[in-house]
């Protein structure tokens, strides 16, 4: 795997946590970048096209997670999903 | 493996195949497919996902046109995790490389998901298995389509792992194929304990949620003697339970030469020994095991098994198939003992906060007039055809006795109006199972012909205990000091004057307690067809003496435990070898 063109780190505010509804918006917005996007939690990464693992990550409210793009669009995308987080998946 | 705790409310031993029913009734086989077929099964998964996805579709569109975008958001998650790219790869990986069927792959892949979720210490998103098992069944409507089979129709033997069986799944069950029963929810008087008794196969009901850990075709062991469920078991786990099972029938085929002996004891006294039934079917299973009558013949699946209340006709014909097999042995009726709530057709109560308590059994017979006459009519009916008697439950007053007797009086007088026959001195009896009955026993023996200890409500109601409540369960016990003290007063009520008496509750059926039973003065026993010959067993190797001591050491003991200990002991000292298969 080529180095990560980008890193961010994340907290999920809202208080449903990264549940079905969010992670369909990380997946939708994930798809529309030429790039890779993968979500790391603890020992666990993700990739962020898989709402299956996604979900079965079980990012809480209050969580940390680290972004981490790769390819052409790698900063585009990890800012877009990060604008998710920050946006609190338009919930609360 | 895995071991799951429920309450065990059918004995035995049954090692085999799971059949996992879901709500809906599903089975998922384990079937594999053949190497040169793996592509047409691909297909078949490709057109189930692609079937599924637009149904989801549809739903997420015209959820977004009535009540918002919000609202289909969870659909655009299911669409999503149908599609999901790593989802299709192992499903195809499954069907591909280890030859799984696709409903047997969706099943265990979908399954573990669920697994997942459900682990997760957020509750928010370990509710989300729901959404997982929504998918996998609408995967499976489509991968099954018209092959969606029930219980009705099997072809090889199996356990049946459910949620819950209605009444109807399991009156329709095919009976040559099913092995056992568990099912997560349900107490000792569910339907499934019932059945399971009457088929002599092993069943364990409350075992809480684990349909989720097991896939139709894994290897399951049920114990129904002590109410475990074994999922994956490892290797010694089953030797352990199939040399129990080798052991159980030797053990079975030894007790089997007692068939044409008579129950007498060591010293000569004679013993009678009936056996309970649900279904005409089981008077073989009486018959083979040599009882010398039916004990209780239970008829409320006569009114479980359909939605519209049974015709005459349909009693009739249930109670003249039993009557004409046992010939001149003597078959006792109880009139329908349910509450409102289990009857469909009947109203359903307003204020039934506390079933045990309310509208149920008799009441509910002296509520309904019409219905209890037409099961009343069919048993006058069937008297001629042999020795017929009739035994109401729950009496709980004289009032209620006589308004019973009264009601079959006046069928009776119907029946002679209109010429036809019946037997006129057709014993009439009660079942003694609400504490006030036995309180009230010397003026209760004055008007019937025989009682008939129902055990499982006199212990309930004795002691003030829901035994399908798992946090009281423990202090429900029959070897009670209080329940002993009635049950006595019973029988010797009944003695004195004398009338016959027999004992038709799970107590009865208990070896532990034959010899207590006997020592109290009880000379009928009603159980289940298949704990005759082991009654019978004990009643041969003891003398009245011997149980005259046994009964007089346990009425000076205060608590269940010590009694309940003792017994156990004194049946090992005096029937050496019992138990011991």
């Amino acid at each position: 795997m080529p180095e990560p063109t980008l890193k961010q780190n994340v907290t999920v505010a809202n208080r449903a946590g990264l549940h079905a509804r969010a992670a369909v918006m990380v997946v939708t917005e994930a798809r529309k970048f030429d790039a890779r996007v993968v979500i790391t939690k603890g020992l666990h990464e993700v990739d962020a096209t898989d709402i299956l693992q996604l979900m079965s990550l079980g990012a809480a409210q209050g969580e940390c997670l680290l972004l981490e793009g790769f390819g052409n669009e790698a900063q585009a995308a990890v800012d877009a999903l990060e604008q998710l987080f920050l946006r609190k998946f338009d919930e609360d | 493996m895995q071991k799951l705790q429920g309450i065990p409310v059918s004995p035995g031993i049954a090692i085999g195949e799971a059949m996992v029913m879901d709500n809906e009734g599903f089975r998922i086989p384990r079937r594999f497919v053949a190497r040169d077929a793996v592509d047409d099964e691909l297909e078949r998964l490709a057109k189930a996902i692609a079937a599924a996805s637009a149904e989801i579709a549809g739903h997420r569109d015209a959820i977004a046109q009535e009540l918002g975008e919000k609202y289909a958001a969870i659909f655009d998650a299911h669409l999503q995790m149908l599609q999901d790219a790593r989802l299709r790869s192992e499903l195809e990986e499954m069907i591909r490389h280890r030859h799984y069927s696709p409903e047997y792959a969706v099943s265990r892949t979908l399954r573990h998901y669920s697994q997942v979720f459900q682990r997760l210490d957020s509750a928010h998103l370990a509710e989300r298995a729901a959404d997982i098992f929504d998918i996998e069944k609408r995967l499976l409507r489509h991968l099954l389509g018209h092959r969606r089979e029930g219980i009705a129709h099997l072809t090889s033997p199996v356990l049946v792992l459910a949620h819950n069986l209605t009444p109807s799944e399991t009156a329709n069950l095919d009976r040559r194929f099913v092995l056992g029963f568990v099912t997560e929810i349900g107490g000792p008087s569910s339907h499934t304990a019932i059945v399971a008794e009457a088929l002599e196969i092993p069943a364990i009901v409350g075992t809480g949620p684990f349909l989720a850990d097991v896939s139709g075709g894994e290897l399951v062991i049920i114990d129904g003697d002590k109410g475990f469920v074994i999922l994956q078991p490892d290797e010694e786990t089953l030797a352990h339970y199939r040399h129990e099972v080798e052991a159980n029938r030797s053990a079975a085929v030894r007790l089997e030469a007692l068939r044409d002996l008579p129950a007498t004891t060591a010293d000569g006294v004679q013993i009678s020994l009936y056996g309970n039934i649900e279904f005409p079917y089981e008077v073989t299973h009486c018959v083979d095991r040599g009882a010398e009558g039916i004990g209780l013949y239970r008829t409320e699946f006569l009114y479980l098994g359909s939605e519209i209340e049974p015709t005459e006709e349909v009693h009739y014909q249930a109670y003249s198939q039993v009557v004409q097999a046992m010939g001149d042995k003597p078959v006792i009726i109880r009139t329908f003992d349910l509450g409102a709530d289990k009857v469909p057709h009947l109203p359903q109560p307003e204020d039934e906060r506390n079933p045990c308590l309310g509208l149920r059994s008799i009441r509910l017979a002296l509520r309904h007039l019409p219905m209890f006459r037409t099961q009343l009519r069919a048993i006058l009916r069937a008297s001629v055809l042999g020795n017929l008697q009739v035994m109401f439950p729950l009496i709980s007053t004289l009032l209620e006795l006589r308004q019973a007797k009264m009601v079959l009086a006046d069928v009776m007088e119907d029946l002679d109006e209109h010429g036809i026959d019946f037997n006129h001195d057709l014993p009439i009896g009660m079942m003694v199972e609400v504490p006030a009955a036995v309180i009230m026993i010397d003026r209760f023996v004055e008007e019937v012909d025989f009682l008939s200890i129902g055990t499982n409500d006199l212990i309930q109601y004795t002691l003030a205990v829901d035994r399908s409540n798992k946090d009281v369960v423990g202090l429900y016990n029959p070897a009670d000091p209080a329940v002993l003290r009635l049950i006595a007063m019973a029988i010797d009520a009944a003695n004195k004057k004398p009338i016959p008496i027999t004992m038709c509750g799970q107590m009865s059926g208990n070896p532990n307690y034959t010899m207590l039973l006997l020592g109290l003065g009880l000379r009928q026993f009603s159980v289940a067809p298949a704990a005759v010959p082991e009654v019978k067993n004990i009643c041969r190797r003891v003398t009245l003496a011997d149980c005259k001591e046994v009964t007089d050491r346990v009425t000076t003991m205060e608590n269940a435990r010590d009694i309940t200990s003792y017994l156990r002991e004194e049946l090992k000292r005096r029937v050496p070898g019992f138990g011991s298969a």
